[in-house]
């Protein structure tokens, strides 16, 4: 089983501190690691690193046997068989929301009855099938979310990164897309990392939770045992 | 031919046909280029440092500052259930942290911006981009201004153009160039922030057609206003005289004076200021608006705490850009300050170019160096305001506060109008009126009216034709031609950071803010040989001229580009790349949809700007090339006001025609191509 490998991870943007220092760690597939810290701690940058945005400074990620990045080169995003789901959803305007679903299926050359029968299965998973023609502007907050999450299930990606994608949205929304996350990662089976600052979202969600402070990474744990809030010395709001 | 062809001759006999003479006299030719391009590097070198040391210093602000932590004894930690990670790596790992530690020793500043450079993948952008950029800016940017810069130094080095800078005249232009820009920028600043202030906040009715007719002054070409205004005051005017309010005969002509000429200057680049303050504006929140009301705050309050902070980076670039327009403004004053013996340094420049000596290239090369140290100074400024300010939507929200005026309402509806009426119906009608008289200082009615003025220019003159059929051919050429070069920058300077993005994008600044005249100079100099490798000079082509153009409005192209792709959320790139989509591939899905407008944008007003260009084109036509800028300085300067009249009127009519075929297209195209709509 291909693992998410982390190994020593730095990114320095030359700032005197490293945003990211000597982060290490191995994700088993369907692991569901949540990424907690509070805002400025480095933890975007690593989600952006195992993307493929940034280029490390010094350490690796590989998926695998695959190496996918170190300080010397890059294999770019486009390549990794990753998703995401952006802090601003990212949808794009122009399209529709069933056009911006398919759109990793259309860049794989998948078109025709194939593509709109995966569409279509995405889009019924998140619920939204009697909304395939809208612009995502006449959307609200928590459908957009949706329609996000439903452009990474459209390609069985390897790895599942999501960043903050609960913290625009009200609490009850919050519940019901936990759970919708929840049947996500069951059905796709991908490895899952989710950055957020909630600890009690975390704690929901994950199979693991990994605290990060000042770039460093303190502690790796399941969610329950252990109270990493205290610990680290900073508290979620 | 007939008639204007003879005007023709007699000015180019003045102008550019002593070209080659006056080159080999100044022994240009002998420098080796190498040598002139590395000196121009060091000319800009302090600017480029300025710019680096200002973006060290945002760089700086971002990023936390924290203490130095040790690092923790456990480097690995597994998640439950898994087994260990695989050692090799830590093996491995040591090598590239060595590596990189010798390389920031050794290689200090200048190998630390080499070596962020090949980091560069991680921004996605593929490796021929960067090659491709900097090549199309050297051609178009650095080539002919380091020629020029090679002029100006052979200039100095003969000692006859050090004279020349000591001169009285130098002098006065200088003033007279800095009054007259300084008065336009005032003049420029109160009509653009009043329209703009009631365009995008007030509940006023008729914003579009208010926006529309407001942005024709920029539209009309420089020669074309300074024409009309003529037209409209003095005693010989027809307007004037056929309402029976003329001023008698022999009374001098108010706007030939330094005022008249910053009035005019402030009415030709107020739509700039007006552009630049409504851009700001569109971005400000309502809700940020709504907020402040509901903090107890009056109109005032708001307008004093929030619109006026939003507005004003673009209130002051739009002054900056206004000022050095003026700076670099020929037509005016060539129409308006040349018979009252005003001369500014672009017109001094041009007369220099007509009275041709041995040290002319030097001299030119130096009044323009003047010229482009003014114009940075401006230019800094502007960069300093809107450096500041990163309004990245998400998406394309843009709804717009309203403040509801009352009863003030069509107060200020009445003001707009009636300012509207007077800056531009007035001239408009006056050149209309003067176009239909037979003769200078005939008054206009019914018995002397006539259409022969423009019988004469339609269908007995074909070099009138001839300049309309270029003059569009180079502005179509110019506009869409750009795109290909203007994209792909845009996309560059938005994707990466530092010295070198802020040198290109200097170096696409910096044609734009030198005057026409200064570029077509240069243009001269650089391509009077023959081409190498081909043999075949451009001089005399319009070639010259598409050149010209395509350095000159590199900027008005990759403006609305580059702040589209500024207003972009990143996120939308970054998440079709990890949808899979490869550089050209997302381009087209992703970024060319949504920066569609901005070029649409780019396109209009390259074309608009270009099609009634008169500055560039007045160094390098030759006969066949002339566009419509020189026909109508041409049929004016030979005292033929009526034709150049009519012809004028015909332009207008045209830019109007243009500007309102694309209103009528306006629901087809996608939403913020047309500057003056909502």
């Amino acid at each position: 089983m291909a693992q998410l490998i982390l190994n020593h991870l730095t990114k320095d943007y030359g700032s005197g501190r490293p945003a990211v220092a000597d982060v290490s760690l191995t994700l088993r597939r369907q692991a569901f690691l949540a990424l907690l810290g509070p805002s400025g701690c480095g933890k975007t940058t690593v989600l952006r690193m195992i993307a493929g945005f940034e280029q490390p400074s010094d350490g690796s990620i590989s998926y695998g046997e695959r190496r996918l990045s170190d300080a010397e080169r890059a294999l770019p995003p486009e390549k990794r068989n990753m998703a995401m789901v952006f802090q601003s959803y990212a949808l794009w305007p122009h399209m529709t929301v069933a056009e911006n679903v398919g759109y990793p299926l259309k860049v794989r050359g998948v078109s025709g009855a194939t593509w709109r029968k995966l569409v279509g299965e995405a889009l019924s998973l998140v619920k939204l099938t009697e909304y395939a023609e809208r612009r995502p502007a006449e959307l609200s907050g928590g459908q957009r979310q949706r329609v996000a999450l439903a452009r990474c299930l459209v390609t069985q990606p390897d790895v599942v990164l999501l960043d903050e994608p609960l913290a625009n949205l009200d609490q009850h929304l919050r519940k019901a897309m936990e759970e919708t996350f929840r049947a996500f990662h069951e059905r796709s089976g991908a490895t899952m990392v989710y950055v957020t600052h909630d600890q009690a979202e975390a704690m929901a969600l994950a199979t693991d939770v990994a605290v990060m402070s000042e770039g460093r990474l303190l502690q790796v744990a399941p969610p329950g045992r252990s109270m990493p809030g205290r610990r680290a010395g900073w508290s979620a709001g | 031919m007939t008639g204007a062809d003879e005007i023709a001759r007699s000015r180019r006999l003045r102008a550019p046909a002593a070209a080659p003479d006056a080159e080999r006299g100044s022994g240009v030719k002998n420098l080796e280029p190498p040598l002139r391009l590395r000196s121009t590097a060091r000319r800009f070198g302090r600017l480029r440092f300025l710019f680096l040391f200002g973006g060290g210093e945002a760089a700086e602000s971002r990023s936390p500052q924290t203490t130095a932590a040790r690092l923790p004894d456990e480097l690995t930690r597994t998640l439950s259930g898994v087994e260990l990670p695989a050692v090799p790596h830590a093996t491995e790992e040591g090598s590239p942290k060595a590596k990189s530690a010798q390389h920031a020793d050794r290689a200090g500043r200048w190998f630390a911006f080499r070596l962020r450079k090949r980091r560069a993948p991680s921004g996605g952008e593929p490796a021929w981009l960067l090659p491709f950029v900097l090549g199309a800016v050297l051609l178009l940017s650095v080539l002919p201004l380091a020629r020029l810069a090679g002029a100006g130094v052979s200039g100095l080095v003969d000692g006859q153009a050090a004279q020349l800078i000591f001169e009285p005249a130098t002098f006065s232009a200088l003033r007279n160039t800095l009054v007259t820009a300084t008065g336009g920028m005032a003049v420029s600043l109160a009509l653009g922030s009043l329209f703009a202030f009631a365009v995008a906040l007030t509940d006023i009715r008729g914003k579009l057609a208010l926006s529309f007719a407001f942005m024709l002054p920029m539209m009309i070409p420089p020669q074309v206003t300074a024409l009309a205004w003529v037209e409209m005051s003095g005693p010989a005017s027809p307007l004037l005289k056929t309402l029976g309010l003329a001023p008698p005969l022999g009374s001098p002509q108010p706007l030939y004076s330094l005022s008249g000429i910053a009035l005019l200057l402030g009415v030709q680049h107020a739509p700039l200021v007006f552009l630049a303050l409504k851009a700001g504006l569109a971005a400000s929140p309502r809700d940020g608006i709504e907020a402040a009301r509901l903090a107890g705050a009056g109109p005032f309050r708001v307008f004093r705490d929030i619109v006026l902070p939003l507005g004003a980076p673009g209130l002051i670039a739009g002054g900056a850009i206004a000022f050095v327009s003026g700076i670099g403004n020929f037509g005016i004053p060539a129409i308006l300050g040349i018979p009252a013996g005003i001369e500014t340094l672009p017109t001094l420049i041009f007369s220099r170019l007509a009275s041709f000596g041995a040290a002319t290239f030097g001299e030119i090369a130096l009044i323009s160096t003047l010229i482009a140290a003014i114009s940075a100074a401006g230019l800094i400024v502007q960069q300093r305001a809107l450096a500041g300010r990163d309004y990245r939507l998400i998406g394309h929200s843009g709804a717009r506060a309203a403040f509801a005026l009352g009863r003030f309402r069509i107060a200020l509806e009445v003001l707009l109008w009636a300012l509207l009426a007077l800056v531009l119906a007035a001239p408009l009608l006056a050149l209309v009126a003067s176009s239909l008289v037979p003769a200078y200082g005939v008054p206009l009615n019914l018995n002397t009216m006539s259409l022969s003025a423009y019988a004469e220019i339609l269908f007995r003159q074909s070099i009138t034709l001839t300049a309309l059929k270029n003059s569009l051919f180079l502005a179509s050429a110019a506009a869409l031609g750009l795109l290909t070069v203007t994209v792909p920058a845009a996309y560059l300077l938005t994707r990466r950071k530092g010295a070198l993005a802020n040198l290109i994008a200097i170096l696409i600044e910096i044609p734009y803010a030198l005057p026409g005249i200064v570029l077509a100079v240069a243009f001269i100099l650089t391509f009077a040989a023959p081409l190498p490798g081909v043999g075949v000079s451009l001089y005399g082509t319009i070639w010259i001229i598409l050149a010209a153009y395509f350095s000159s409005f590199l900027a008005v192209s990759l403006k609305p580009v580059l702040s589209a792709f500024l207003q972009m959320d990143p996120a939308l790139e970054e998440a079709a790349r990890l949808a899979g989509a490869g550089f050209f591939r997302r381009m087209r899905d992703v970024l060319l949809p949504l920066v569609a407008p901005a070029a649409g944008a780019s396109v209009i007003l390259v074309f608009l700007i270009a099609a009634n260009e008169l500055t560039v084109s007045a160094l390098l036509w030759s006969a066949g090339t002339q566009t419509l800028g020189v026909a109508i300085f041409n049929l004016d300067d030979s005292g033929s006001s009526d034709l150049a009249s009519a012809l004028s009127v015909l332009v207008v009519l045209l830019v109007i025609a243009l500007m309102t075929a694309l209103e009528f297209l306006a629901k087809h195209l996608p939403e913020g191509v047309l500057p003056w709509r909502n």
